[in-house]
């Protein structure tokens, strides 16, 4: 017999699945999955781990581009599931079709929850598309890679 | 005692292209991302039917370009977005 000390790797999952509440104030009148939402930047955004929601400040102009404001619903492709010992979840690719844009990084947001910050993600670089596709594709999904993991 | 446990954001890969749809070439780039971790015959069949999906749009878009830098708006409007 053996006491291993650890974080329950079901714990992990139910915490993405919105299960555990060690907070006040949080309201679900829903047991559907939030909605969450994809948005892109210009390199003259700010955002970092300390972003808390989603701004329009510096997000790619809907001008023109094909580019709608807020970005696009992500369609959760795997559901918060577990490998080991790690939880992880992912999201289909997403394509701005016909576009002209440049976009520098994006923010991962819950529409459901008041347009929270969930993820931000730099692209390295500028990233252009001209009256053609924009496409951000998800890492793989494994517990090593997928795009949101608790290790 | 303690454990280390945290969470961890994966690396997205952006593919752009101009007055064009995807070649098939970049959209077998990107299935082959997912396809490496499918386990199943469904999971490879679900990618398969996806990217297969993009390949028609990607052709739509590239007769609708070509439609309309010949004049033939009205002709490309039907084929849709």
């Amino acid at each position: 017999m053996a006491i291993t000390q650890a974080m329950a790797t079901s714990f992990k999952v139910e915490i993405l699945d919105g299960i555990h509440n060690f907070g006040t104030g949080v309201v679900r009148a829903s047991t559907a999955a939030d909605v969450f939402k994809i948005a892109l930047y210009t390199s003259s955004a700010t955002l970092s781990a300390a972003t808390t929601a989603y701004t329009t400040s510096n997000e790619v102009s809907s001008s023109g581009t094909n580019y709608t404001a807020g970005g696009q619903t992500l369609t959760i492709s795997q559901v918060p599931t577990s490998t080991g010992t790690t939880a992880w979840l992912d999201f289909d690719d997403v394509t701005w079709a016909s576009a002209t844009l440049t976009a520098n990084g994006a923010l991962i947001y819950n529409a459901t929850q008041s347009n929270k910050a969930v993820a931000v993600l730099a692209f390295g670089g500028d990233k252009t598309s001209t009256a053609g596709n924009f496409t951000v594709q998800f890492p793989a999904a494994t517990s090593t890679t997928a795009i949101l993991r608790i290790a | 005692m303690s454990f280390a446990a945290g969470m961890e954001i994966g690396n997205v890969f952006v593919q752009t292209t101009s007055n064009r749809g995807y070649t098939p070439e970049e959209i077998a780039e990107r299935a082959l991302n997912r396809l490496r971790r499918t386990e199943t015959e469904e999971e490879l069949k679900q990618v398969l039917i996806r990217y297969l999906q993009e390949a028609q749009d990607s052709e739509r878009m590239n007769a609708r370009r070509i439609l309309t830098e010949n004049g033939f708006v009205d002709a490309a409007s039907h084929l849709g977005d």
